[in-house]
């Protein structure tokens, strides 16, 4: 009983579930008829529940037909125009002008599920997509590796169930647009499959790229029947340009279940035309599961360097997978590097060089720039602060009897979310070991050390160690740079810091000096100032060439200064005529808007020169400007004359000095001057020597005569002077220390009065003179005359 | 000229090959001229003089230095050669300038009156004379204070002279100091402008000129602020002390030997009257004067009584004369329109006595003598190099037999005389002077009558010599010594400026005239010079020498005694 009740119960499911299927089948069929033969009211069906809500598909004409060629062959050919499908987001617009598909499905039998005899879709041309500011969707839980593997795997799958005998898929103009629509890019692409050849090339590929600035252009094939073979199933020719490059490569890409490899070689041109950087790169990549290793090497061409020459680059990468991951938790490493040559040691150069390093100068320096990196974090969000680059920039470092050079730099990069926190730190130091060395270096290369520094022997040593702070604006380091030379008489001892501000963008930096003299002792040339003074530099009226307009440059450098002395008088200038020296304190420095100010301080020291001594009591240059761009100064000498003492008080500015004579006991400013020039207040000159004191007070008022006229005139015995204040031209005659005599200024012929005279004694002076009157009375005399005024 | 003058010594000795100069142990001029200072030997060269640091002066150094001296030498382009330790310096071709443009003067500078710039070595010095005559032409139009700024391409050879006048300006006032107790108005005297007129400052140094030449002030000199379109003067003086004595024995271009025993008290009061006693002897002339200003007139600052005396001693060669003369005149001294006018007028009491030759004998009479005489200022100013401006002077003479007297005479000169600067250049190319005299003796006297040796010889006129007719010997036209009433004269020279080496002027001379021995008349005979000179401005004084040949028009018997010949002189201080 049970049995048969069990059998029934049986008997009743298998024909409701018979019935069911039938009913499902027939409902499918039913449903599929319907659909086929109504296709836009089942469309929005399928729109209303099934579609996502953005998608729009419309179509003016869609035709489908399956023939029953047996129960398991079916032959289905379907066709659309004027198709156009409409995305919101991301926002798709697809219009496809023609589509069509011609295959046979046949179902339990060998051969392939699915056989495209034809399949032809012909984009129109105002195709686009515009990206969306979404998030992309996650990545896949895969390593690079298992990702392609995959991709080519379903590849090889697919084409075991689906051959695709002609196929042409043309998409004239497709535009990419940002999300914010201010960019545009425009790809075309076509892929083609002509003839019914299955064991020769998937597809024929072309695609093109132009933003408006750049261009390329891909043209190569695919084939899936060399997959696991040792020929190559890529192969891709592509040109490209673009505003200041060139690139042409030929790539092959071979797979070999376990390995993939990739080989290109290109030929690769970068800057402006005539300048190019070219480069010649072959790469080659190879994936495994366990890891890709990428080797470049490549010659160079022209890259320009201020001090050196590169000819050739090569560069590693080697990137850990682990299956089931997208990037390994183990770093990538990677290597740069470069034999930089040492073009700036020529033949010529190299023999005194290594004579005086007492060294090899090597060819070459290798500049190495490697380190690692954690993909994983890199191209992820870690939600700590997490390490994703640690690197390294080094200069195989030098050392010898001239220099001692290590250039070292690093970089650590953590990432937090999407923030990257750079760690720069420098570690470098060059160490001049023999100043004499370097000085016979850059003599030999007409680098001048002007005398009296080029005698001078001892080290100078740059150091630039710790890290490298910065924030929002500004990356900040310093280098230290201490001199330390000297020669028997002279000294230099000047500790220095700079510090290198340099901005986010790199448009900025900013170099703050700060200099302590620690003893600065230089010798003065030994120049006989009455003999004049030689010009040092070229005159600045003299224009050598035509002034072009300069480009504005986008980098901008400020530098600050500060420079003192740690002591009053540390700079010492040794001088014949300075006793012992002229001592000199510093303390310059400029703010940020590049105005100086502080000052330049001549500290007391007595001045010697023929038959005078100067005693310099002050003299100060405060190195604020004024506004015509002009430094004031202020100070005090002091001469002590006969019964004098005259006070020369310093005012005014640099370029125009203000000089008031003061005395004890008091005098007039035409006494002082006689007393400096002749010993005597002017009362008890001769009218000849009178004349020449009111000329020189004259040209001092018109400041034809500065300081240094004045005391040179105060210093030697002065013959004749003569002054024109129309054009302010003075003539003198002084006589020097070797007996002889020297003529001071010029123009002689323009001056209004002209008198040689010998003095015989202090009243007996020899004249010979011509002086013009008003009524035209000249008469030329030679006159021995005594005078007297009382 | 330049060039001729350096090609005919080479052309002559066949050896104008540059030869290699050795500037230093290891620095070798291969081409150009480059003579270094001592002071530029010590730091192109180094120096054993000098400490450790000089002694030896590096390479890039000696290049660095050497090229900067080389520019100032006109040498622009020089070329270097290292070799080791060695340096050859190649100077290259001068650069000169090609042209002179002035920027910014609004048609108060005119470039293409600087002379000397174009064709001339492009050098720092150059620059510096540019920039000065710029600027002294400026300031003698008005602007006291203008900016000017010379650059000179060195690529085209132009140079560029950018100005900037500023405003014109009038003298605001004129501050004084160091004048102690001189009263205010003395100065006004010497001043060559007023408050008011447009600065210039060729008067201002004008008027510190006269100061100094009178002795009263041992210094002055002028400084100026600029303010608006005004200038404050300001000047500042050391007046000494009142009294100089002076002795002297020496030797003139017209005497030798002569003492000259001098004496001055320029401060006999507060208004600086003045007394003046010479007494110069030499084989000529033995003469004292005794003369005096005194500044005691009421309502003028600027006119003086001035009592006179002086004795004399006169020997010529047809003539020695004693005479004395006492007299007091009344004098103003003052400026107007630009021009310096002089004026004196007063009695003299003359004592005569010609012991030998024709003139009166012991004779004492009664004269009135007066003289205006007009000056332009651009020729005071530039009375030492005689490039331009303007001199005239009017005297008088006579006697009248009711007023003391022995005779009536009337005695009227005028002379004037001119510069032209012909084109206006800086410095001038030619300089044309002029000059003209008319001299009128009204005496009823026959020169030939026996009573005529009363007349003075101050009132004959004697011709020739450097001062007029320079185709004659010194006043050789003489009327068988007579002396003529009458004389009308007119010179002209023509000069070149600063076109042949040293300094040197070269000139052609032309002189005309007519004399007559009645009063207001002249005879028939032309007198004419022409001849060629040379003019040298040295630093004590200007040389002349000039060849003149003379001639004479429409002879008759009177003239046949007067030689015909090539004249030549040699003068010092003397000018056209």
């Amino acid at each position: 009983m049970k049995e048969d009740v069990w059998l029934r119960r049986v008997k009743v499911a298998i024909a409701s579930v018979l019935i069911l299927v039938a009913v499902l089948l027939l409902s499918t069929a039913g449903a599929v008829f319907w659909a086929v033969n109504n296709p836009r009211k089942a469309f929005a069906l399928a729109e209303k529940y099934v579609l996502p809500a953005d998608l729009k598909i419309k179509w003016e004409q869609m035709d489908f037909d399956a023939k029953r060629v047996t129960w398991r062959n079916w032959e289905i050919d379907w066709s659309t125009a004027k198709l156009t499908v409409d995305k919101g987001s991301p926002e798709i617009h697809l219009p496809v002008e023609q589509a069509s598909m011609k295959f046979a499905l046949s179902f339990f039998q060998p051969g392939p599920l699915l056989s495209f005899r034809e399949l032809k879709v012909a984009t129109g041309e105002s195709a686009s997509f515009r990206s969306s500011a979404e998030e992309p969707a996650a990545k896949t839980a895969q390593s690079p590796f298992e990702q392609f593997q995959t991709y080519l795997e379903y590849l090889k799958t697919g084409s075991k169930w689906l051959t695709v005998e002609n196929m042409n898929l043309q998409v004239p103009k497709f535009a990419l647009l940002s999300s914010d629509g201010k960019s545009e890019s425009i790809i075309s692409a076509k892929l083609t499959k002509p003839g019914k050849d299955q064991n020769k090339a998937l597809a024929d590929f072309e695609v093109t790229f132009a933003d408006g600035v750049n261009k390329f252009a891909a043209k190569g094939w695919a084939d899936t029947t060399k997959l696991d073979v040792a020929a190559p199933f890529l192969k891709l020719d592509a040109e490209g340009a673009g505003k200041g490059w060139k690139i042409k490569t030929a790539a092959s890409g071979f797979y070999q279940g376990e390995t993939a490899k990739f080989e290109t070689e290109s030929d690769l041109a970068v800057g402006e035309p005539g300048k190019e950087i070219k480069a010649h790169p072959k790469l080659n990549v190879t994936m495994t599961a366990a890891e890709a290793f990428l080797k470049l090497q490549s010659p160079v061409i022209n890259i320009p360097g201020p001090m050196v020459k590169i000819e050739k680059l090569e560069a590693e990468l080697r990137v850990p997978f682990d299956n089931g991951y997208a990037w390994s938790e183990r770093p990538a490493a990677f290597k740069v590097w470069f034999p930089a040559d040492l073009f700036f040691v020529d033949k010529d150069m190299r023999p005194p060089l290594e004579k005086s390093c007492r060294c090899k100068i090597p060819e070459r320096l290798v500049v190495t720039y490697e380190g690692r990196a954690w993909l994983e974090h890199l191209l992820g969000k870690p939600a700590d602060s997490t390490t994703v680059l640690d690197s390294k920039l080094s200069v195989e470092g030098v050392d010898n009897k001239l220099l001692t050079v290590n250039l070292n730099a690093h970089l650590k990069v953590n990432k937090l979310g999407e923030e990257w926190i750079l760690e720069p730190r420098l570690d470098s130091s060059v160490l001049v070991q023999s100043f004499q060395g370097l000085r016979q270096f850059l003599d030999a290369r007409n680098v001048m050390i002007p005398a009296p520094l080029d005698i001078l022997d001892g080290k100078i040593s740059l150091l630039a160690r710790g890290s490298v702070d910065h924030d929002d604006k500004l990356i900040r380091t310093a280098v230290d740079i201490k001199v330390a030379l000297n020669s028997p008489t002279q000294k230099i001892d000047i500790e220095s810091t700079v510090r290198l501000n340099l901005t986010r963008d790199f448009k900025s930096l900013d170099v703050i000096v700060q200099t302590l003299i620690k003893e600065l002792k230089i010798e003065l040339p030994p120049i006989d100032p009455i003999r004049g003074i030689p010009s040092l530099k070229t005159d600045s009226r003299l224009v050598f060439k035509q002034a072009e307009p300069k480009k504005s440059s986008a980098f901008k450098m400020r530098v600050f200064f500060d420079v003192k002395t740690v002591n009053p008088g540390a700079v010492k200038l040794l001088s014949k005529l300075a006793d012992p020296y002229a001592p000199i304190t510093v303390d310059v420095n400029n703010n940020k808007q590049g105005e100086s100010s502080g000052s330049l301080r001549l500290e007391p020291f007595t001045l010697t020169y023929l038959r005078r001594k100067v005693m310099l009591e002050r003299l100060q240059m405060t190195l604020t400007e004024n506004e015509d761009g002009d430094f004031p100064i202020g100070g005090r000498l002091r001469i002590d004359q006969t019964a004098y003492k005259i006070f020369v008080d310093i005012a005014g500015t640099a370029g125009s000095p203000i000089i008031n004579l003061n005395s004890e006991p008091y005098l007039e400013r035409a006494d002082i001057i006689s007393v400096l020039l002749f010993d005597r207040v002017s009362g008890e000159l001769v009218s000849a020597d009178a004349d020449t004191a009111g000329g020189v007070n004259a040209a001092m008022a018109d400041r034809a005569i500065g300081l240094f006229g004045l005391w040179a005139f105060a210093t030697t015995p002065i013959r004749s002077f003569s002054y024109n204040a129309v054009t302010k031209v003075y003539t003198a005659t002084v006589q020097l220390a070797d007996g002889l005599t020297a003529g001071v200024g010029t123009n002689w012929e323009r001056a209004a009065h002209l008198e040689v005279r010998k003095r015989v004694s202090r009243r007996w002076v020899l004249t010979a003179s011509w002086s013009p009157t008003e009524d035209h009375q000249q008469v030329g005399k030679l006159v021995l005359q005594w005078e007297k005024r009382f | 000229m330049r060039a001729l003058a350096l090609f005919i010594p080479c052309f002559l000795f066949l050896s104008c090959a540059h030869k290699e100069t050795k500037l230093c142990d290891n620095v070798t001029l291969k081409e150009g001229r480059l003579e270094l200072s001592s002071n530029e030997q010590v730091i192109v060269c180094g120096s054993p003089k000098g400490g450790e640091g000089w002694r030896d002066v590096p390479i890039p150094q000696a290049q660095y230095q050497l090229n900067v001296l080389l520019q100032e030498s006109g040498y622009l382009t020089p070329r270097f050669e290292r070799t080791g330790d060695r340096l050859d310096v190649w100077s290259g071709p001068r650069t000169v300038f090609k042209d002179l443009k002035v920027h910014g003067a609004d048609g108060l500078l005119e470039g293409s009156k600087k002379r000397k710039v174009i064709g001339e070595t492009i050098t720092p010095a150059k620059l510096d004379e540019i920039n000065q005559w710029a600027d002294t032409d400026l300031r003698s139009k008005g602007y006291a204070c203008p900016q000017v700024d010379v650059k000179a391409q060195v690529w085209d050879g132009l140079v560029n002279v950018s100005v900037n006048p500023g405003i014109r300006q009038t003298v605001a006032g004129i501050r004084r100091t160091g004048l102690d107790n001189l009263d205010e108005d003395t100065l006004a005297r010497y001043l060559a402008f007023e408050a008011g007129d447009w600065y210039d400052v060729r008067e201002t140094q004008l008027s510190v000129n006269r100061l100094l030449s009178d002795g009263l002030i041992q210094s002055a000199y002028f400084t100026s602020s600029c303010r608006g379109d005004q200038v404050d003067l300001h000047l500042r003086a050391d007046v000494g002390r009142p009294r100089l004595f002076r002795f002297g024995v020496g030797a003139s271009t017209e005497e030798f030997p002569f003492l000259d025993i001098w004496f001055k008290n320029t401060k006999l009061d507060g208004r600086a009257s003045s007394l003046t006693a010479t007494l110069y002897a030499s084989p000529r002339v033995q003469r004292f004067n005794l003369g005096t200003e005194l500044y005691i007139l009421p309502f003028t600052k600027r006119g003086y009584f001035g009592p006179r005396f002086q004795t004399a001693r006169k020997t010529e060669r047809f003539l020695e004369e004693l005479s004395g003369k006492a007299g007091a005149d009344v004098g103003r001294n003052w400026d107007k329109w630009s021009v310096r006018w002089r004026g004196r007028a007063g009695p003299t009491l003359n004592y005569v006595n010609t012991v030998k030759g024709k003139g009166p004998r012991d004779v004492l009479f009664l004269s009135y003598d007066a003289s205006l005489l007009a000056m332009n200022h651009v020729y005071e100013s530039g009375l030492s190099t005689q490039f331009e401006g303007w001199q005239a002077s009017l005297d008088y003479s006579g006697q009248r037999a009711e007023l003391g007297s022995y005779l009536n005479v009337d005695k009227y000169q005028f002379n004037y005389k001119q510069l032209f600067n012909l084109g206006g250049f800086s410095p001038p190319l030619v300089v044309l002077g002029t000059r003209f005299e008319l001299t009128s003796v009204n005496s009823k006297t026959d020169l030939r009558d026996p009573n005529a040796k009363k007349l003075p010889s101050d009132y004959r006129v004697f011709f020739g010599g450097d001062d007029n007719l320079r185709g004659f010997g010194r006043k050789i036209l003489n009327n068988n010594d007579f002396g003529y009433l009458t004389a009308g004269y007119a010179g002209f020279e023509m000069r070149l400026i600063e076109q042949l080496p040293y300094h040197l002027e070269p000139f052609v001379l032309y002189d005309i005239a007519k004399l007559g021995d009645g009063r207001a008349n002249l005879d028939d005979p032309i007198f004419t010079s022409w001849g060629l000179g040379l003019r040298w401005p040295s630093p004590f004084g200007t040389l002349r020498g000039s060849a003149a040949r003379g001639r004479i028009y429409n002879e008759n018997q009177d003239t046949a005694m007067y030689p015909q010949e090539w004249v030549f002189f040699l003068s010092f201080g003397q000018e056209f």
